[in-house]
């Protein structure tokens, strides 16, 4: 997981040779695409998660998406008991994370649930950047980020009934959520800003009913929801600012990132339907069917920008975007179980409604993408603890709605866009013997029309241009030598390799062909040591300890192939160390844990090099109680 | 008899000395840098601007990178004196010295930058301590920057607020060029519609001495001011200055109206009313930049589809190659026409010129399907490959010594 600044900036996951977009988010198996920025991994209170399920190659064809080779659904708690559970945690850099949880059951099946959290933190951590002095000679300087405010609320009321005869589950949750962000820097960290913002709200409803069983050997599970998501951007500062902070100058006309300046009211309305239907043919078949629906709908207005361009509302056209993803799979086990094999056959259509500028004409466009995408997946266990994977997927992923109709922003739209494909292979080999758990696997991946933002020199737009190979290994083991310890480590090698031929000037070169994907880490490994008691000290409490390292290998801004080593950009090597410690009292529903980021105050950075925090404390009480309380 | 003894015997020495000196000569340094080129290539995530050198003049050879400084983004490389100087796109505008070390490879030795602004427009050396340097003003920064070339150091900067016109939400300040007490800068103006804010050429008059804009000169015989340089620059240049000291300026066709050439008369302040070169007409499609090597010596890019012009772009805005180098004349107002017509069509934005001799004008040919270096002899006008470039656009080639 990457993060491009402190709490509260964009994360993005790189799994199997899969980064980006290519990689789909999931809330309870709900997609999160395009709902805006209030609901990420990266804010999402860990106490609110049961477990994180991440799926690497073939995709489940129930989780309805179009993903290029990995998705991550984060699973929400689901206990079937009273409990109240409250957090606060206080970190480095300004941090206050607040957490709140409620469940009730009013009835042997009738319950609500409350969950809300607060975040807060300042990001004034210290970076290195330039600051010009008097004769405009750039000075490096240790400054500390001035213009990094992140908050974020989230509150989510549900309500529903489970084990009924008529539903094993129907919820209705409303969800309120927000959040402030201001901006600190360009892409690259080289510009600082000290009065553009960003704010959002979203508004959400979502219904679920899931039954088991509501025709003999049928489950049923279906969602529908509706989201309304208010962002709005301001820019409407002139003044210029250096990284100490102190304005220097005052633009003559615009905002400090736009030409226009803006005060962009961006509103957008989401529909998200899905149904997953089950049907047991016997006790080693199943058959499995989905449907996943999106409409997408954002329109902007933006008085400022329209005052700036003599009245043209460039923001005021509508843009939507209808996605439906349907699959049938089949999952079955053969040869007296030994072998359960996987396949499933989807169809992805998208209608794309949009338009886009040609200076100053708005041209409207509306094109109908149509593709079908399938895959095999066979499993073997080769003896107990020896089980071997191996699957084919012929992969599509649609454009987003960012993708499409650009952010309105900084981004153009292209709603011509195509979709991205890949071909993919994996192989594993999983080995569980009680005190190892150990997992090699092997991906190869081959990307055509792969989506990338273009920057250009006053806006970036998403192109279908790169075709590229990814090969790669992947270990991972765990081991428990003792009841009290665990060791854990992974190790990854991904070799991305471009297969296009054209660069950025029109220019006919092969001179890239072959080279390694720059910007992106392609070695990298994970370890860690775990030590757990219980009643250490205290009668039923619990001691946690832990440590963990992450290595990630340097790699190249730009392209590998070009210009001498020692005088390219690079995100050097990143070796970096964490360390906390948790005492819990059961029985008191007491929890303190106490954690070290970064011990060694490495300096860190993003994939475009802004730098991350340093080292960083974190301390964080929680209060918890079950059934017993609520019930007294 | 003793003192001639002396003598012959210090002539000798000296002759051992010499001889002995140049028995022992340092060897040639055959990493010494006496070329640099730039080159802006890459495909996804973005242009890098790569800056390197050779020993030798690279001919009938791939020039490749690997001894080369990476520097983020496009740039425009000048060089005055010994030095090269970048300009690379991106806030801070950011304007970096270079010298070569022992093994050839680029050594940044100063820079400044200006917060706020993406890119200079056009930098201007005056002399080893005083240059110029334009703001782009699409950043909303209306100044003109005033440094020390030899020691990077901005000592002033002068206000360009008056070059201001109601209307204009954009303004870019494009190409310099310097004669008695002024500077003549390029200006354009765009409306809320990015179209051009009047079809004239606007060329603002800046008073060195009192660090001030004097007055804003139009003339509505050409459309408007589009590409930019200074004679330190490589790329076809908006203003260039003869051996008459009389100032050339480019018209950029649009609008109904012609490319074409305008003049301000050595002394004078102001367009030459009398004169006007209408390229549209001499050459019989849009031309774009010009190109100066004294009398007898000028070239224009002209477009073979007004398609392309001036973006390098087809209907589909998909990179289009329709440019080829035509010599022309300034004083017949006559085109002398296409000086290869073989070569393939190019990119003509991505082309540049340059001359170090009076044998040669080396020029590059950026084309859909090869990218080379080619020379064009001065005497008789032969054109000849001399390289190819392995990656982008070659957008500056000199010699060093």
């Amino acid at each position: 997981m990457k993060q491009d600044g402190g709490y509260g900036s964009r994360s993005s996951f790189l799994i199997n040779g899969s980064t980006g977009k290519q990689v789909k988010f999931f809330i309870d198996g709900l997609p999160q695409d395009n709902l805006g920025e209030t609901q990420g991994l990266n804010i999402l209170p860990i106490e609110q998660t049961e477990r994180i399920e991440v799926y690497k190659g073939i995709l489940p064809v129930d989780l309805g998406a179009d993903a290029l080779g990995a998705a991550i659904n984060i699973v929400t708690r689901k206990e079937k008991q009273n409990y109240l559970d409250v957090s606060y945690a206080i970190s480095s850099f300004n941090t206050h994370r607040v957490n709140f949880l409620a469940k009730k059951y009013f009835s042997k099946s009738f319950y609500t649930n409350v969950q809300a959290s607060l975040n807060y933190a300042t990001n004034n951590y210290t970076v290195t950047a330039e600051v010009p002095n008097q004769f405009g000679n750039p000075e490096v300087n240790e400054v500390k980020r001035f213009h990094d405010v992140y908050k974020n609320y989230n509150l989510k009321a549900e309500a529903g009934f489970t084990g009924t005869k008529w539903a094993d589950q129907l919820s209705l949750t409303f969800t309120y959520a927000g959040l402030y962000d201001q901006l600190q820097n360009n892409l690259v960290m080289t510009q600082p800003y000290g009065m553009a913002s960003y704010k959002e709200q979203l508004f959400s409803s979502i219904l679920k009913y899931q039954k088991n069983n509501l025709l003999k050997d049928l489950n049923l599970t279906a969602f529908v929801s509706y989201n309304k998501i208010k962002g709005l951007f301001t820019d409407t500062s002139k003044n210029i600012y250096n990284w100490n902070g102190a304005v220097v100058g005052r633009k003559f006309s615009g905002g400090e990132i736009t030409s226009s300046a803006n005060e962009l009211n961006i509103y957008t309305d989401v529909i998200n339907a899905k149904i997953i239907t089950t049907y047991r043919i016997n006790d080693d078949y199943k058959i499995i069917f989905s449907n996943t629906l999106q409409h997408y709908h954002r329109k902007g207005k933006d008085t400022v920008a329209q005052k700036f361009y003599g009245g043209i509302d460039y923001f005021g056209t509508p843009s939507s975007l209808l996605k439906n993803i349907a699959g049938i799979g089949i999952e079955g086990l053969l040869l007296k179980k030994k072998l359960r094999f996987t396949s499933s056959i989807k169809h992805l259509h998208a209608q794309i409604k949009g338009y886009q500028i040609d200076w100053t004409t708005i041209f409207a466009s509306k094109q109908n993408v149509n593709d079908v995408t399938y895959n095999a997946a066979l499993a073997f266990k080769l003896t107990k603890q020896l089980l071997l994977k191996a699957s084919y997927e012929h992969a599509a992923r649609l454009p987003d709605a960012e993708e499409a109709f650009g952010d309105l922003m900084l981004i153009k739209p292209n709603p011509k866009l195509q979709p991205e494909k890949s071909e993919n292979i994996n192989l594993n080999l999983l080995y569980n013997a009680g005190k190892i758990d150990a997992e090699l696997t092997g991906f190869y991946r081959k990307v055509s029309n792969v989506i990338y933002l273009r920057p250009t020199q006053f806006t970036s737009t998403y192109q279908n241009l790169l075709r590229a190979n990814v090969a790669g290994v992947e270990a991972a083991v765990r081991y428990y030598p003792f009841s009290s310890i665990t060791l854990n480590g992974n190790i990854t090698y991904q070799d991305m390799r471009n297969q296009s031929v054209i660069d950025n000037s029109g220019l006919n070169s092969d001179r890239y062909k072959n080279a390694r994907i720059p910007n992106t880490p392609y070695f990298f490994m994970n370890g860690g040591i775990m030590f757990s008691k219980n009643e250490l000290i205290n009668e039923h409490s619990n001691f946690q300890a832990w440590y963990n390292a992450s290595y990630t290998h340097e790699y190249f801004l730009y392209w590998e192939v070009d210009g001498a080593r020692e005088l390219k950009n690079r995100i050097p090597t990143q070796f970096l160390h964490y360390a906390g410690i948790t005492y819990s009292l059961s029985k008191k529903g007491v929890a303190f844990t106490f954690e070290v980021n970064n011990i060694t105050n490495q300096k860190t950075f993003d994939n475009f090099k802004v730098q991350l925090p340093g080292r960083a404390f974190s301390f964080k009480v929680r209060l918890y109680q079950f059934k017993n309380l609520l019930n007294q | 008899m003793k003192k001639r003894n002396l003598n012959l015997l210090l002539v000798a020495f000296s002759s051992i000395t010499l001889f002995s000196c140049k028995k022992d000569k340092e060897p040639e340094n055959l990493n010494k840098a006496n070329y640099a080129l730039t080159v802006t290539g890459g495909v996804y995530p973005s242009q890098t601007t790569y800056l390197f050198s050779t020993n030798l003049f690279p001919t009938d050879t791939t020039v490749g990178l690997t001894n080369a400084a990476e520097l983020a983004s496009s740039g425009q490389m000048y060089k005055y004196g010994a030095n090269v100087y970048i300009s690379t796109f991106g806030a801070p505008a950011t304007l970096r010295k270079y010298e070569f070390d022992v093994t050839g490879k680029p050594k940044q030795i100063g820079s400044f930058s200006v917060l706020g602004l993406k890119t200079f427009g056009a930098v201007d050396f005056i002399s080893e301590t005083e240059a110029y340097a334009a703001s782009n003003g699409f950043a909303g920064i209306p100044k003109l920057v005033k440094f020390n070339p030899t020691t990077m150091q901005i000592t002033g900067t002068i206000d360009l607020s008056s070059l201001q016109k109601p209307g204009a939400t954009e303004v870019y300040y494009l190409g310099l060029v310097h004669r008695d007490d002024y500077l003549f800068m390029g200006v354009n103006y765009q409306d809320a519609t990015f179209s051009n804010l009047a079809d004239s050429v606007f060329v603002a008059v800046i008073n060195k001495s009192k660090g001030t804009v004097s007055k804003l000169i139009a003339d509505g015989r050409s459309s408007e001011m589009w590409v930019g340089g200074s004679e330190s620059s490589f790329d076809a240049k908006a203003l260039i200055k003869d051996v008459s000291n009389d100032i050339f300026v480019m018209g950029f066709a649009n609008n109904g109206k012609p490319s074409g050439v305008l003049k301000i008369k050595n002394g004078t302040t102001d367009f030459d009313p009398a004169y006007f070169f209408n390229l549209n007409t001499a050459t019989g499609k849009p031309c774009l930049g010009l190109y100066y090597f004294g009398p007898g010596q000028v070239f224009t890019m002209r477009y073979t589809d007004a398609v392309a012009y001036p973006f390098d772009t087809d209907a589909n805005y998909d990179p289009y190659a329709a440019a080829e180098y035509y010599k022309i004349d300034l004083t017949a107002k006559t085109s002398l026409g296409n000086i290869a017509p073989t070569l393939p069509k190019v990119f003509g934005v991505s082309t540049f010129m340059t001359k170090w001799d009076n044998e040669k004008i080396y020029f590059s040919a950026p084309a859909a399907t090869s990218n080379s270096i080619y020379s064009y002899l001065i005497s008789n006008g032969i054109v000849k490959k001399e390289f190819d470039i392995s990656a982008g656009v070659c957008n500056g080639f000199t010699k060093l010594n």
